[in-house]
């Protein structure tokens, strides 16, 4: 997966391709509302891919038409290579997904919840029940009810409703949505087992921080739209440089530094200097503002890069800066 | 979650599935539903035990508990109490049976429709890639499973107790006052009564013709009472003339009095889970194209209790044959001879003041259009749902 990815030409589905997931042109309206507008989205295999929006960015509704559950107004779609909705069946089985909450029939238990669930898949699914209910930690409260489990442990049992099918793909949405702090950590660390595993998974989160921590690409989406897609570090380092200078004499030094006609923007606080660079500024340009401060007359405490968050970028780059969450 | 960071460090699940293709055995895409789908399917309803409870109550419950009282009273005190089984009794179960049996099944159907939406596990289902049409049409055997077995319990011991509990079949029985003999034809009772002693066919006719004599049955006792004292011609007149009302009025007494025999009861048993079927399969279907219990259960409910009975009994003018599309006027219809004048109207075909009687290919299409219209209504709404 590359920054370019969204750059590519249109290809066909392609079974022996590397996307997970790849849609081209995707759109899905709800009246005069378009959830999901002309989505172009390539999902490489093997990672961890976040899928990044605001609440009502259309995540879910993606995920959905992905799946199945609802029907594409235009565009088309594949996963793992094989056509959707053309070949649904043979596409979803070998995908997991969980999509909104993890609901269940209350009046079973997590075991029977599972054996329905197994039974509308292949044959050897009703014997990965006992594997994936001890993967996910469910093992001793598998025979009772539903109706008596937590949020966490109804989406650890929506886990294991996932690997039933031995999947290659796990689509998540929102699989953080109600677990404490231990149950975040062991969610993303299970998480990165299955992607140790050669398994794809993508997942659906407003939590930047979960994102950054989880995935190893992200999509950005803003109101149907996908803005952004590609590696994290990739799109951070894309995003405008700024470095924190502690010195004798700020004022003077932002004179000096504007004078160098590198900075975008020179900032005086009471740390010092707030430099903004371009995004991608070799390291020689540091180099040579602090020689040029130093030549000054200016005594340089510290020059240090800060480094830019994905929450930083995200809101720089969606419209919903300033907006409440 | 405390365990769940040392359990993700086990092997990976067993990968025993090519890569991107359906195994041999999967066939997910077919709209036939596996065995395994069916049974869980089933299992998913039995575990309702609310609606269990209610099942089982209004299928062989109610039976099983007014046959048990029944058979108490009469062990307690058998001169005050009748035997428990009888063909009277046989008679109102059945007709219980086939109402309770309805309802039960119909509730059933809708839960069955709506379940997985309810719970929100319907999306689950769809994103196996299993057939939306597989995942309809397992529900029918499922629930049928389910309702029918408990129909033929409680239809069941109502045979057995009327058969084993209830009285002896005899081969006289007491018409009028007199013994006669039971299984006579019409020419056969003429003849016994012939030989009778006049003040016996006097007894038999419950006295002599009506002035008027229009010939429609026997004139009352309080009748007799009024007239003169007849000479034994008359009264030989007046049982000739007054002898097919008799031969009638025998037959009913024969009926009441006598088991039915043991086809009659399998026909009975078998319109019953006929109706419990047609229940289940449109409550299935209704269910599952307002996506809501409560409404489909209530509708179904008001279908087998106002407009079925109004369709039956009432004659609406150049309304008489979307009367007859109401699937209860064709169940009515089919029923057998042994339910005549029980239930809604009763009687079998073209029962009186009721629709004139349908042709069994026209009952068939009815029975059959209801079933396959409302299982394609709820088939067709799983479909295109969004789940």
């Amino acid at each position: 997966m590359t920054a370019t990815a969204v750059q590519m030409s249109r290809p066909g589905p392609d079974p022996t391709g590397d996307w997970a997931v790849e849609t081209h042109g995707l759109t899905k309206r709800f009246g005069v509302n378009v959830a999901v507008n002309g989505v172009e989205l390539l999902v490489p295999r093997g990672c961890a891919f976040g899928y990044l929006g605001p609440n009502g960015a259309g995540k879910t509704t993606l995920i959905r038409t992905l799946l199945g559950l609802t029907r594409a107004d235009a565009g088309t779609m594949a996963l793992l290579g094989i056509p959707v909705p053309s070949e649904r069946s043979r596409a979803l089985a070998r995908v997991g997904a969980i999509v909104d909450e993890p609901r269940f029939h209350a009046h079973l238990t997590g075991r029977q919840n599972l054996r329905v669930l197994a039974a509308a898949r292949e044959p050897a699914a009703e014997g990965r029940i006992a594997p994936a209910l001890q993967r996910v930690g469910l093992t001793e409260r598998a025979d009772h009810r539903v109706k008596a489990y937590s949020m966490g442990m109804r989406q650890r049992l929506g886990v294991a409703a996932c690997l039933l099918g031995d999947p290659e793909l796990l689509i998540l949405d929102e699989p953080m949505n109600g677990l404490d702090p231990a149950g975040m950590h062991e969610m993303r660390e299970m998480i990165l087992t299955l992607v140790g595993e050669g398994r794809t998974v993508m997942l659906s989160s407003h939590l930047l921080d979960e994102v950054e921590r989880t995935c190893d690409a992200v999509a950005i989406v803003d109101r149907g739209n996908i803005i952004r897609q590609g590696p994290i570090q990739e799109l951070i380092q894309g995003a405008k440089q700024m470095v924190q200078v502690g010195c004798s004499d700020p004022p003077t030094a932002a004179r000096l530094i504007d004078e160098a006609h590198v900075a975008l923007e020179v900032a005086v606080g009471e740390l010092g200097l707030t430099v903004t660079l371009p995004g991608g500024t070799p390291k020689d340009v540091l180099a040579d503002l602090n020689r040029r401060l130093v030549e000054g007359g200016i005594a340089v405490y510290s020059l240090q890069e800060l480094r830019t968050t994905l929450e930083e970028w995200f809101l720089g780059v969606t419209s919903r800066l300033g907006e409440p969450a | 979650m405390s365990d769940l960071a040392i359990d993700v460090a086990e092997p990976a699940l067993p990968e025993d599935q090519p890569a991107r293709d359906l195994p041999a055995r999967d066939r997910r895409g077919s709209w036939a539903p596996t065995w395994g789908l069916v049974a869980s399917r089933m299992l998913e309803l039995r575990k309702r035990r609310g609606l269990m409870v209610a099942v089982a109550i209004l299928t062989f419950g109610i039976p099983v508990i007014f046959l048990g009282i029944r058979l108490l009273l009469h062990t307690i005190a058998p001169s005050s109490y009748g035997p428990a089984g009888s063909p009277v009794v046989f008679q109102g179960l059945s007709d219980v049976m086939r109402q309770f049996g309805f309802i039960a099944a119909a509730t059933l159907g809708a839960t069955a429709g709506t379940s997985d939406l309810s719970d929100g596990v319907f999306r689950h289902l769809v994103v196996t890639g299993r057939s939306r049409l597989a995942l309809y049409l397992a529900r029918i055997p499922a629930g049928l499973a389910v309702v029918l077995p408990c129909i033929a319990v409680g239809f069941t011991v109502v045979c057995l107790s009327t058969s084993f509990l209830g009285t002896a079949n005899s081969n006289t029985m007491s018409f009028n006052g007199v013994t006669v003999p039971k299984h006579l034809d019409a020419s056969q009772l003429k003849t016994w009564i012939d030989e009778l002693s006049p003040s016996k066919m006097e007894q038999l006719i419950g006295g002599p013709p009506a002035a008027s004599t229009d010939g429609s049955g026997p004139a009352g006792k309080q009748q007799a009472t009024q007239l003169p004292t007849l000479t034994p011609a008359m009264i030989k007149l007046a049982a000739d003339q007054q002898m097919g009302a008799l031969y009638d009025g025998y037959l009913q007494a024969e009926k009441a009095t006598v088991n039915p025999p043991m086809n009659e009861m399998v026909k009975i048993g078998l319109w019953i889970e006929l109706e419990v079927v047609v229940a289940f399969t449109v409550g299935l279907g209704f269910g599952s194209l307002v996506g809501q219990r409560t409404v489909a259960t209530i509708m179904m409910i008001v279908l087998e209790i106002i407009v079925t009975p109004l369709a039956i009994g009432v004659r609406i003018p150049h309304l008489i044959n979307a009367q007859r599309l109401v699937v209860g006027v064709a169940m009515q219809q089919l029923s057998p001879a042994a339910m005549a004048g029980f239930g809604r109207g009763g009687g079998g075909p073209g029962g009186e003041g009721g629709l004139p009687p349908m042709p069994h290919w026209a009952l068939i299409a009815v029975i059959v259009g209801w079933i396959v219209v409302w299982s394609g209504l709820g088939a067709w709404r799983m479909v295109r749902r969004d789940a």
